[in-house]
Parts: structure tokens; sequence; C-alpha cells
């Protein structure tokens, strides 16, 4: 009896129609950037004029006359042109102090933390972007509700534990070959249901073909995988997360501890000018009210150089957030250089933000999915949003 | 007709090639024609005895798993690997099919383990019991190095016993209970140098039970075998009908009695149930399922490494399941990314325009 209930019910999901897809084009689409290795807040947004930082920073110091100011005396790294761009035309909001407290300076269990939203992350495989995929995916529509835009293995943060989240490099990946719609199948629901995934696959895949774009982007990895993911955006089929990331693998090109001047300089600039291609890509086609992105990094910076041109493991960064709809300017107060987490050469800046509020914001407030069954618990709105 | 009393009809196409993609993951032609001969019961000897053939198979493969590539990594993608060569050129591909079973079923994730040596030798235990006996396996499994570290349990201390692996074994049997008390059972319980460790000194004197009664009165409460019938019934039959207790009911109390896995998938592959609507087509493939059923059926095997590529890139990485509960499968594999990805796969190892690669394209193709 019981057995057949639950049949007929079955029946009836898999025999619905295609939901009608809420036009796409309404559809809010959220773009993280996970950045690996540990970036120096700063020494990306740099307090120029505080004495504390300028005598942290022996050799590494940036001053007022190499930074690029946006204001409260505080200055981009000279990298940074792109954002301080988007920064003056309110697309750009800089949070600062973003962490957790007492925070993990270990790369692989920092950046499970981040990748997880969860501090005690060790028994955690999935990640807060795949859990978002689960909550968003409509498992008889064949919609992919979420894509890692990269060449590296899938980082854990946009795992899933029931969707499959494809790794899409270039929009060449998605492409079904040879094949014209198949005929209607007969009475079998899971066979209509193929049917109807197939359907959606071969027209999702001449989307992606029709949607390629003569838009500029520089040939850095991240403007690269952040390309792809405009492409998708203007393929308009439906998918709500992305992630792209830079540094690549543990322990990632953001970790300076020896000579950190230099490539700190190249990867700000890839960020920057990546991030700066992809908000004028989609601005210049009407997208960018659409896009919310956001960065994280596992951790920032000690404030203290190393004796070797670099800085060791940090605790709290600024986080960026762009889009047509960020209020812009500075979120929360730079952190106070005199009140830091640790002691010694360890002192680092401490977290006035909890992460996983930015994440909230962007998941409840942003995509509109319930953010406390994702994240464990509720937490307050981080107010990067217009209202 | 009773669900579970042997089919007894000749076999027509659909339903030989229905049987070979359930209890492995392909027939090839001449296999379909000799079912079609034989009938259901005989096909069945034969696919569920150990062939001659299979002692030199394992002789060639131990070969290779010893190589060091397999055990030196860190990354579990040699062992699945090799698991993937194994599962193309086995001349038993019931052991594999079931292997992959309880991969699924344990859910170890070779990122957690962090040791590739570990996860091949997990999946040599879990080959060893695939068709045994499941009390032996889930004894076995307790003493696992893979499965330990995986469940948090690389040191098992009495201060701090691991939650991880009391809530695992009461998923494994389908129970709820306290967590706190099987903890403490398997307190002393570690991994040193790759090996099994019982330590006397960080065992909690205090616990209510020893290990191997708890794990003696987990096997005794008929939800365990019911929950191994359940999630078998899932894996040969259907994913798309839950099935009522008073079906599973008779399997479910003979493998109480005895916990012989080959005898439970004997019973299901060779019922009317098992060849009837309730069945056929019910399931769609896993990658994997996708991937060697294609490679076996057109006899064109593939380079393990880049199958495990491909597979991966349509939702199943081998040896990395995706949660506590295995893969979710059903219609959870099929998405609008995954199914030209499947057609992608298809088109690289079968000619263009051949009717075998429209075949592989067709939504048919993607069930079993």
């Amino acid at each position: 009896m019981n057995a057949e209930l639950t049949r007929r019910q079955f029946l009836s999901a898999a025999a619905l129609p295609a939901i009608a897809r809420a036009s796409s084009a309404q559809q809010r689409v959220l773009v993280v950037v996970q950045l690996a290795g540990g970036n120096d807040g700063l020494n990306t947004v740099v307090p120029y004029e505080d004495d504390i930082y300028a005598r942290g920073r022996t050799t590494l110091r940036l001053t007022a006359k190499d930074v690029l100011k946006i204001g409260n005396g505080l200055g981009f790294h000279p990298a940074m042109g792109s954002f301080e761009r988007l920064f003056k035309d309110g697309h750009l909001s800089v949070v600062h102090g973003v962490g957790y407290p007492a925070m993990h300076r270990d790369h692989n269990a920092g950046m499970r933390i981040w990748q997880t939203a969860n501090t005690d992350a060790a028994a955690e495989h999935s990640g807060w972007l795949g859990r978002a995929a689960d909550q968003a995916s409509d498992v008889y529509s064949g919609a992919v509700p979420a894509v890692f835009a990269g060449n590296i293995p899938q980082p854990l943060s946009i795992q899933a534990r029931q969707t499959i989240v494809p790794s899409v490099h270039t929009l060449a990946d998605w492409t079904f070959p040879g094949l014209s719609s198949p005929p209607p199948s007969r009475a079998n629901p899971l066979l209509k249901a193929a049917h109807r995934i197939t359907e959606r696959g071969l027209a999702d895949a001449a989307k992606c073909a029709g949607s390629k774009s003569g838009w500029n982007y520089p040939q850095y990895s991240l403007a690269q995988s952040l390309r792809t993911v405009a492409n998708l955006i203007r393929a308009d089929i439906g998918i709500r997360v992305f992630l792209a990331e830079q540094g690549g693998v543990s322990p990632g090109g953001f970790d300076n501890h020896a000579n950190q001047a230099g490539n700190h300089a190249v990867s700000l600039r890839e960020l920057a000018e990546s991030i700066g291609a992809f908000c004028g890509h989609l601005a210049h086609d009407g997208l960018l009210d659409r896009v919310l992105l956001m960065t994280y990094s596992e951790f920032g910076r000690t404030l203290s150089e190393n004796g070797r041109h670099g800085t060791g493991h940090g605790a709290a960064a600024p986080v960026f957030v762009a889009g047509g709809k960020v209020m812009g300017g500075f979120v929360g107060a730079h952190p106070s250089l005199s009140d830091l987490e640790g002691t010694g050469d360890n002192a680092a800046p401490k977290a006035s933000l909890d992460f996983r509020s930015l994440y909230a914001t962007a998941l409840e407030e942003w995509l509109g999915i319930p953010a406390a069954p994702i994240l464990g618990k509720p937490f307050p709105s981080a107010g990067v949003l217009k209202s | 007709m009773n669900a579970w009393t042997p089919y007894d009809r000749p076999l027509d196409l659909p339903l030989a090639a229905h049987l070979y993609r359930r209890a492995g993951f392909a027939a090839t032609q001449d296999q379909l024609r000799q079912a079609m001969k034989d009938g259901p019961q005989a096909t069945l000897n034969r696919i569920l005895q150990p062939p001659p053939a299979l002692e030199a198979f394992e002789r060639r493969m131990a070969g290779l798993s010893g190589s060091a590539m397999v055990s030196e990594s860190a990354a579990s993608t040699e062992s699945a690997e090799l698991w993937i060569h194994r599962m193309q050129h086995t001349p038993y591909p019931l052991l594999e099919k079931m292997t992959l079973f309880w991969h699924d079923y344990f859910a170890i994730a070779g990122a957690q383990v962090g040791r590739s040596l570990l996860m091949e030798r997990h999946i040599q235990l879990l080959r060893k019991h695939a068709l045994g006996r499941f009390d032996a396996l889930l004894r076995d499994l307790v003493r696992d190095p893979a499965t330990l570290i995986a469940l948090n349990s690389r040191v098992n201390h009495k201060s701090k016993p691991s939650h991880e692996l009391a809530t695992a074994l009461l998923r494994y049997t389908s129970q709820q209970g306290d967590p706190t008390l099987i903890a403490r059972a398997f307190t002393g319980y570690a991994v040193l140098r790759d090996e099994f460790q019982f330590r006397d000194y960080e065992h909690d004197s205090g616990a209510k039970q020893s290990a191997d009664d708890t794990l003696q009165q987990l096997l005794q409460n008929p939800a365990t075998a019911r929950n191994v019938v359940r999630r078998m019934y899932r894996w040969l039959v259907s994913e798309t009908a839950p099935p009522g207790d008073e079906l599973l009911e008779p399997l479910a109390a003979s493998f109480a009695r005895d916990f012989d896995i080959a005898k439970l998938a004997a019973s299901i592959l060779r019922s009317n149930h098992f060849f009837s609507e309730q069945a056929y087509q019910q399931r769609v493939k896993s990658p994997v399922e996708f991937a060697i059923g294609l490679v076996t059926a057109n006899d064109r095997p593939v380079a393990a490494a880049k199958l495990h590529q491909q597979m991966s890139a349509i939702g199943q990485r081998l040896l990395e399941p995706p949660a506590g509960t295995g893969w979710a499968g059903g219609l959870r594999w099929l998405n609008s990314f995954t199914i030209a990805g499947r057609a992608n796969l298809a088109a690289s190892i079968l000619p263009a325009g051949s009717p075998e690669l429209a075949n592989a394209i067709s939504p048919e193709f993607q069930l079993s």
C-alpha cells in the first residue's frame, strides 16, 4: 500500500512537464573567486598613513606616493588600477576585516573552513556553494545550478552532496556532438525524464555555441575563467552560482613568505584586471545588475615582515564584492593595527565581520536561497547590497 | 506469481541485455546470443560463478597494484585508474559491480584518507567480501586503516572517542542509537604505519560493551539486514520506486540468518521481479556504468587514465564519493551538461555517424 503510494507520487513528479523556466533574464547570479595562499590584505588595501603599518613593513611598505588613494587613509596596491576604477564607479566595495575568531593559520585547514563555511570542518565533504546548488537544483528539469570555471580539480567550496557540478574551462567544453532532437519516448517516466534532459542539453549547448563574445580579456588564467563565466551568463541557461579561482592548488599563489613585492604585484594585477574586464563586459551587455562577485582567501598575513621580504600566515583580511547592486565604498572599519590577533611576529589583523555573514548575504539576500540550512545557523546580514 | 521465485521464461534481447547491465556493465553480442539460447537460469549460473580465467587475471592485476605509483601517492587517482582498468578487462564483472556497490555503501573518500596505498587496500577489502558475508565485511571494515582515517579515528582516544566512526556504523546499519556509547567501545582503535593497531592504554575500560559485542548487537538488529537489502534492491532492481517492506521481507529474513551476500544477489537476479517492468529501465546508469558499459559492449578498451578523467567530468570520481551516504544516483546523474558530456565521451570512443554512437547518445542508453 505504502509502496504503491510512493510509486504514484514518484510517477506524478517525474511526469511533470519541464518546469516553465522562470524567465532567467531576471535571475541573479553569484560569482565567487577563490584566492589561494592567503592574500596579504595590508598590502592590498593599504593603510598607508598608519605608523604601525609603516613600522611593521620595513621593506614591503607602500607609501602615499605608491598607492591608489581611495579615501579614509587607504589606498589600493599600485597594480590595482582596475579596482580603483570600479571602486570610483561604485561597482566595487571593500569589506574590511573579514574572518572569524582565532583564525586557522594552516593553508589546508584554513581553506577548508572558508570552503565549507564550517569552523569545525574536518568531516565535511561538501562546500557552501555546493550545498547552495543542492538547494537550487530541480532534478527533473536538467538545469545546471552551479559551475566551476577553472583548470584545477574542483575546490571543495563547490562540491555538492547531490548535484553534479560541471568543471567548464572554456565555452567549447559545453557542446553536444551530432544529434538532433531525439524522438519523444514512451510510457516509462524515467525515460521521459531522460528524454527531457537530453533536449535541454541540446538546447543549452546551442545557446552556449551562440554566446561567444569578442570582448577583450587579458591573457591571465583568472581572466579566461571569468570570460567563460560571462559567456555562460550571456547564454542564459539558468546557472545561478559560479566559482573561479586564482592561485591554484595549495599552498597557492598568494602565499608570499619571501620576496613578496614582485609576486604580490603580479597576483594583484591579475586579480584586478581580470575582474575589471569581467565587470566591463557585463556592464556593456547590460548584465552587471544581475551579478554579484565576491572574493575570499583562507587568511590574511602578519603585520610584520619576516626578514626574507615576505610575510607570515595571518588572520582577517578584506573581501571584495563587485557588481551593479553593491553599495560601493567601504563596509565596516579597517582593522585596528594596535589590537591584533596573535603576538609578536605572528600578530595579524583581527576579524570584525564573520565571513558567513557575507555568505548569508550572497545566498539569501542575493540569490534568494535560505542560508541557515547551508551555513548551519543564521548569520546577520553583512549589508553590502543596495536595498 | 511470487516476486522472488526464479524466472523461467526464455530471454528476449532486451531482457538479456538488462541482465548483463545489472549483473555487470554490459554484454557483448556473443553473450547476448548465448543468453537467449540458454535462458535466464543457465545464464545466471555462468554470471554468478567465478570463471576459470579469474585466477590468471588476478595474478596480472596483483602485479600492477604493487607498483610504486599506486602505493606512494597521496591522491586516489592511481588506485581509481587501476580499478577502471580492472573493470574493463575482468572476466568476472559481477564481482566488480558488487565491489562498486560496497564502495557506494560505505562511501570512504580518498581525499580524506590521503594515501593511495590505503585506498587500494580498502577496495581490495571490499572486493574480498563483495560476494562473501556481510558480518565478516563489517568486522574487517572497522579495522581497515582507510576507513578509520576517513572516519576521524586515526587514533581513537579514550579522552576523545570518534563520533564519526560511531555515526557511520549507525548509518551503515540504519539504526538509531547512542553514538557516544558506540564511540567508547571503539576507543583504542588506531592506525600506525599503515596498519591497524589496538592501543590498550587508549581503550576506555569503562565502556559498557566491547567493540566486538557492539558490532554483534548492530548486526543482530533486523534493521541491518533490511538496510542492506533495501540498498541492494536500489542497486540491482530499481531507483524509481522505493520497495515496500512486505516485498523485501523474505529477502531480509533470509539475509539476517546468514548475511550471505552472493545468495542475496543471486535471489534478486534470478527472480520474476528482476525480469519484470518493475526493474526494466528503472535505473539511471552512473558514469562508471555508462563508460564501462560502452567500452565492454563495443569491445573498445580505453586508457584508464583517460576514462577516469572523463567519468570524473560527468560527475563520478571513483574513490571520491561526495557524501557519507555515497553518490545520490538516479536522475541526479543527468543534467544538461552531463548529458552532453556523456555524448562527448561516447563520441571519443565510437566512430562518428555509427549506429552505435547514435544509440549511446539516446535517452534510452542513459538508463539501465
